[in-house]
């Protein structure tokens, strides 16, 4: 009995304790947001930038406000690279961002490196993959409990539902998988000019294209220190420095 | 129901049409019908309507007439916000023959509707003392030098071209003259060509003029023509050659043979004027006032207000005009900031005089505002700067402020359909969008896609419905035939039966409980036989043992215990507690050796 006593107590203290520095981790890095975003309107952008990068990294998070804000001071201190990585990982968490999508469409434009997405895009980019795979798991309960009622209950009311409901279920489990595998691949950003992607790893190779900074692209393996990369809209696959090129991976997953 | 629709549509069609419609008018007058030749008809073509941006009205071709424009004037009137204008503009005919002429119509195509003037007939009349007849005279009186020397021929007729300043700045007047010296009569009207003026814009200047010089000794006749000509830019220009086609009897020999005048095959002659190079230098960079604009001349400005009194939101029109001599066309609207009004489009009009060969006239600002503010308004003054060709220097002049007094209005602005032609929405500059201020968003979002847990609970529903659906079919299969449900339940119910008699059999009598026993035993053999309970014999189980292939020593057992408690049941005194305890142990095991063989 007491023993039990002992392990309920135990129990919520430590999750109260656990609820206590969560909230104060997010005071912190509200504070330090409040004052980066200070130091941004004072046209201050480098200051800006070591305290959003402070926040993520201190305490290890993982936001797209912070990313977009430091997207908006790479680009106001010219580095379009950092700011285009820093976009396109603030849509990886929201892909919605309506602000984060014209600001990167927009450095796209100024560095001529259009990328047109059509209307099926952007219905695939609407929600993440977290989402997909709960709202999936969601639909699939709906699904069973619908079909077990229509066996079991011989009702034929229930037919239509059953059938939508697996329509939806075999066009959201494609998606949910789709945008899952999706998650696997890595991509980079070129951050360094020039950079050429060469024909092999080496700076022996012939270069076959000079990509700017800015350039968006798929890393497909990796060999010393050379990154083999594919250019999706020049339909180009070869091989650039690893020290030119930052990976769109998110702070906590970096370190 | 339909019809009545249609109609309604077709009226609200034609009303908004009609509402819409521009209400252009074109007319031409005369100042009179009938003309000698060489002497002057100001034609004047004007345009009215209820818009400010009607094209210029192309004329028609008039063979006979020398035409020049001569400037056009044009006048605008604001009444409650719905603006008219009509421009006037004027030329100069000048017959060459005489005659009864037509003059074609003047058109004008605007927003896809053509106008057109009139026909109107003039009459010409030959001059008593027109030039060209007394020109036959005058080279008889010579009709050697013409005949005898083919050079000498040419000097009949020669052309000239001059400028009044070789150096000029930029947007001065340059006056371009040509002159056309002859005395030889002409068979036709001379056909002029201008000289190429790119570079310059330029302006005629008329009446043309007629009138004789003496060239050693030799009597012309001259006719000028003069345009002005005001450089764009600076640099070095050339006034490209005009040209001069004209037809003159070929053998000189006059007007006296009507043969000759008429069939006597006329010589074209193509005269050119030399090209004229002009320096156009720049304006002096120095003291360059920042409201400059380009104007040169000399200019006067003066701005008047059409009310003083008005309410807030009552608009009220601001008159700068500015007069004086130089490039007109060119003068732009001068800067100002009113504060304390809203300022629509400003309406322009324009009046070009030549006096004395000399590009003049007036260009009228017509500001539209609307007071914001109640109270005695100052409209501050309105700066122009031109450059002073006298004084070879920037002037600026001002008008002076005026004052309006406004009294609170309470109308709403209206609506200015005719002035506010908005060019829509106009990008400025393009930039990225602001920073978030505000943190929204979890802090850290775990990528919870990857867990496996949530990938192996995808399949747990599809699992447990196949779990349950299986169950299901089975237990349905199962009611569908009992007799397999009475063999598979035999035991257990003869168990729970057992079991039940266990606790009550110390309540029982021995004779009572050998007869249950007996009971379950029966429905037991009955259930797996799938036959009636009551009224199964012993030679029966055997015979049906048997023939499931049970094991003999199990047969036997049953058999017994079978007829024991058959005996129990009919000599009840024989029935002792351990008897009745002793056949219900058998019981138990018999059946435990009888569901492992069945």
């Amino acid at each position: 009995m007491i023993k039990k006593l002992i392990f309920v107590i135990s129990v919520l203290l430590l999750s109260y304790l656990t609820a206590f520095s969560a909230e104060d981790i997010s005071k912190a890095v509200n504070d330090l947001f409040v004052q980066a975003n200070k130091a941004y309107e004072q046209n201050n952008y480098d200051q800006a930038i070591a305290l959003y990068e402070n926040a993520l990294g201190r305490y290890k998070i993982n936001n797209d406000s912070i990313y977009y804000n430091l997207g908006n001071c790479y680009y106001r201190t010219n580095k379009i690279g950092k700011a285009v990585l820093n976009y396109e990982l603030a849509l990886k968490i929201n892909p919605r961002d309506e602000d984060a999508r014209y600001n990167l469409n927009y450095i796209r434009t100024l560095i001529k490196d259009i990328q047109d997405t059509n209307f099926i895009d952007k219905l695939y980019l609407l929600l993440t993959a977290n989402e997909l795979v709960l709202i999936t798991l969601f639909v699939n309960i709906c699904f069973f409990i619908f079909l077990w009622l229509f066996v079991h209950k011989k009702n034929p009311a229930l037919k239509p539902y059953c059938l939508y409901i697996g329509i939806a279920l075999l066009v959201l489990g494609f998606w949910a998988y789709n945008r899952v595998k999706d998650e696997k691949r890595v991509f980079a950003v070129v951050i360094t000019t020039p950079c050429e992607v060469r024909s092999g790893p080496g700076k022996e190779y012939t270069a076959g294209l000079s990509v700017q900074e800015g350039k968006k692209v798929e890393i497909l393996s990796r060999q010393e220190d050379w990154f083999a990369a594919g250019l999706h809209t020049e339909k180009y696959k070869g091989w650039l420095e690893k020290e030119k090129v930052e990976l769109i991976l998110s702070s906590p997953l970096k370190r | 129901m339909k019809k009545i629709l249609i109609l309604i549509a077709i009226l609200v069609f034609a009303f908004i049409q009609g509402a819409y419609a521009q209400n252009v008018n074109i007319s031409a007058s005369f100042d009179r019908n009938s003309a000698a030749v060489g002497e002057q008809i100001t034609m004047q073509i004007s345009v009215s309507g209820d818009t400010n941006d009607i094209p210029e009205p192309k004329l028609p071709g008039i063979p006979d007439f020398n035409v020049y424009s001569s400037g056009r004037s044009q006048s605008v009137s604001i009444v409650n916000g719905k603006m008219s204008s009509s421009i006037a503009y004027n030329y100069v005919l000048s017959p060459t023959k005489p005659g009864k002429f037509t003059i074609g119509s003047a058109t004008l195509v605007y927003k896809g509707q053509t106008y057109s003037t009139q026909p109107v007939e003039i009459t010409v009349t030959a001059s008593p003392q027109a030039a060209p007849a007394q020109l036959p005279a005058a080279s008889a009186q010579n009709p050697s030098a013409s005949q005898a020397q083919p050079a000498a021929a040419s000097r009949e007729l020669f052309v000239e071209s001059s400028v009044d300043k070789k150096t000029a700045y930029v947007n001065e007047q340059i006056t371009l003259s040509f002159k056309f010296f002859h005395r030889v009569s002409l068979l036709s009207q001379p056909q002029y060509s201008p000289s190429d003026t790119t570079g310059f814009l330029t302006e005629d200047l008329p009446p043309q003029k007629n009138y004789y010089t003496d060239i050693n000794g030799q009597r012309y006749l001259i006719t000028e023509v003069k345009t002005a000509l005001f450089a764009t830019s600076k640099g070095r220009y050339t006034v490209g050659s005009a040209q001069l086609r004209c037809t003159v009897n070929d053998n000189g020999q006059g007007g006296e043979d009507i043969f000759n005048q008429f069939f006597g095959g006329g010589k074209t002659i193509v005269l050119k004027s030399d090209p004229i190079t002009v320096d156009v230098i720049d304006l002096p960079s120095q003291n360059k006032p920042q409201s400059f604009t380009g104007a040169v001349g000399k200019f006067n400005i003066s701005a008047s207000l059409d009310k003083s009194q008005t309410e807030t939101n009552q608009p009220i029109t601001l008159n700068v005009k500015i007069s004086g001599n130089g490039s007109i066309k060119t003068i732009t609207e001068p800067k100002a900031s009113f504060q304390n009004f809203r300022k629509y489009d400003t309406i322009t009009s324009l009046n070009i005089e030549k006096p004395n060969y000399i590009v003049s006239g007036s260009k009228v600002f017509k500001i539209v505002l609307m007071p914001l503010i109640a109270g005695n308004v100052t409209i501050p003054p309105v700066e122009f700067t031109y450059f002073d060709l006298a004084e070879k220097n920037y002037k600026t002049i001002n008008t002076p402020s005026l004052s309006v007094s406004v009294k609170p209005g309470t109308s709403a602005p209206p609506p200015m359909p005719a002035l506010s032609s908005g060019q829509g929405t106009q990008v400025l500059s393009q930039d990225i969008r602001y920073i978030k201020t505000k943190l929204s968003g979890a802090l850290s979002s775990a990528p919870i896609y990857k867990s496996t847990f949530l990938f192996a609970l995808q399949f747990i529903p599809g699992i447990f419905f196949l779990i349950f659906w299986r169950y299901n079919t089975y237990r349905q299969n199962l009611y569908k035939n009992t007799g397999l449900v009475r063999f598979t339940f035999a035991y257990k119910s003869a168990l729970k039966k057992l079991k039940k008699l266990n606790l009550e059999i110390a309540a029982l009598t021995p004779d009572k409980v050998s007869s249950r026993i007996f009971d379950i035993l029966c429905s037991y053999l009955a259930d797996k036989f799938n036959v009636s309970a009551c009224g199964i014999i012993s030679e029966e189980v055997r015979k049906k043992l048997q023939e499931k292939n049970v094991n003999p020593d199990a047969v036997a057992k049953i058999v017994i215990l079978w007829e024991e408690l058959q005996f129990v049941q009919y000599a009840p005194a024989q029935a002792t507690q351990d008897k009745v305890n002793e056949l219900l142990n058998n019981t138990t095991i018999v059946l435990k050796e009888l569901e492992k063989e069945l």
